[in-house]
């Protein structure tokens, strides 16, 4: 299992403990709540370059 | 934006959740669990989890569906408690092992900083591994398990004194707008997440993490040049100036049961709140540290005796503007033993004994002290000789008066 980082929070997290995943510009990321997948789907430009 | 890895089968849910199909289909059966055209989704996952340690909190999942369908719950701020921290392969028995370290060490080692007493045979969490692998370099450097302990104790109460502090202040400071805008609890909770936690990020983390660097440059600096000096004195280059002792101060604020009484447990509160930010701002214009707030008062330690003094003096000035009872202050001078971020012993215990024979908006020093004389600017008046509470033999004592003020000639009654 790899350990990600959620771009909102900063946690990190093994991938299939992910709440929710979201792709932006060709990469998966995943997120540690919906709250924090959220955020990011409404300003992924925020969290990521 | 949706990833075909986020849809998963019933039977991965169960795996994943640690539970049976069967509890899969009981969930989606009470509608808490939604799966749509058979698949479900990631935090399903969690929110089986959640559930389960619902129940083992007494609330089965009969009662959770109720909630949910009138709106009153949502599982949506709770998922990630549902969450598991990634865990090593090995067991922490296992890593004692290898650490050459015995597994009872390690037991005491999590109860000193604060945690749950580990099993031998539980994996260890990853972030846990750093922290486990220093144990050996220390106890191979000579330094007993007493002391290793000690130092675990100060990390453990410190942290937790910051989170279990946060926690409440989110929900009493953070969630407290939203719910003053008709939010439901749950929706000021997940509105204060969304538009504050999530905002601040780590800055948790951070917060602590910079505050450890900024007030470890100062110690380790004190230290360094203690070292520094020490050389020099050997070397026979420079004498060490003449070491005053340090001093304790309490003050107290007079009438505060009294205060709690008649205006009640808020007032109280608010106080004691307004007398520990004061005392912060004393404490550092007289390079005083606030060893502990008491509620309704304060232990101070200063490393010279005069600023203890002058501390007391302002505080006994500065509390009534501030809108809070008077204080009492009591200061001595002497010898005292440091340990776990507090300090012990007689002169210690002599300032506190001290701190309540002193009336209102009165600072009295004992004998240690007095030998040192006063402060440029102040007077120590003697007031006479007392029998304090577990000390032998009775003490002089005298009040602190800044010079142009009159005495107050008469000791009032505790």
């Amino acid at each position: 299992m790899a350990m990600v980082t959620d771009p909102v929070c900063g946690m990190q997290i093994e991938s299939d403990e992910a709440a929710d995943t979201a792709e932006h510009a060709g990469t998966t990321y995943y997120f540690c709540s919906q709250a924090c997948h959220d955020a990011f789907v409404a300003a992924p430009g925020s969290y990521v370059a | 934006m949706s990833n075909p890895a986020d849809e998963l089968t019933e039977d991965e849910v169960a795996q994943r959740a640690g539970t049976t199909t069967a509890r899969i289909r009981e969930l989606v059966g009470l509608g808490i669990l939604e799966p749509e055209h058979g698949t479900f989704r990631r935090r399903d996952v969690l929110g089986v989890r959640v559930v389960a340690d619902l129940e083992a909190m007494g609330i089965g999942p009969e009662g959770v569906a109720e909630a949910l369908a009138s709106g009153h719950l949502s599982l949506d701020y709770l998922e990630s408690e549902g969450r598991r921290h990634p865990r090593s392969e090995r067991s922490l028995a296992e890593v004692a092992d290898d650490l050459g370290i015995p597994f009872a060490t390690l037991e005491r080692m999590y109860i000193a900083f604060g945690l749950p007493r580990p099993t031998p045979d539980e994996r260890v969490r990853e972030e846990d591994l750093p922290v486990i692998r220093t144990i050996p370099v220390l106890f191979a450097a000579g330094v007993d398990e007493g002391d290793v302990l000690r130092a675990a104790r100060v990390w453990g109460d410190s942290a937790r004194r910051v989170a279990q502090y946060l926690t409440h202040y989110f929900h009493t400071a953070v969630e407290e707008p939203f719910r003053r805008r008709g939010l439901a609890d749950n929706q000021a909770y997940e509105a204060a997440i969304r538009e504050v936690g999530l905002r601040m990020g780590r800055s948790g983390e951070q917060t602590l993490a910079w505050l450890f660097r900024r007030h470890s440059e100062t110690f380790m600096r004190q230290h360094a040049f203690d070292h520094a000096e020490t050389a020099l004195e050997q070397a026979g280059v420079h004498a060490r100036s003449a070491q005053h002792p340090g001093a304790a101060a309490f003050a107290d604020l007079s009438g505060y049961t009294r205060l709690t009484e008649e205006a009640g447990d808020e007032a109280a509160a608010h106080a004691s709140l307004t007398l520990a930010q004061l005392v912060s701002e004393v404490a550092a214009r007289h390079s005083g540290e606030v060893v502990k707030m008491l509620g309704d008062g304060v232990h101070f330690h200063f490393n010279d005796p005069h600023d203890a003094v002058m501390a007391s003096l302002e505080i006994v000035d500065a509390v009534r503007p501030r809108g809070l009872p008077p204080a009492h202050v009591g200061v001595e001078a002497g010898p005292m033993i440091y340990d776990e971020g507090d300090y012990f012993g007689r002169t210690v215990n002599l300032a506190a004994r001290i701190a309540s024979q002193a009336g209102p908006d009165q600072v009295f020093v004992g004998e240690g002290l007095a030998r040192l004389g006063a402060p440029t600017g102040v007077r120590l008046v003697e007031v006479g000789r007392f029998e304090l509470k577990g000390i032998s033999q009775p003490v002089t004592l005298r009040e602190a008066i800044r010079d142009g003020t009159a005495s107050v000639p008469d000791v009032p009654d505790h």
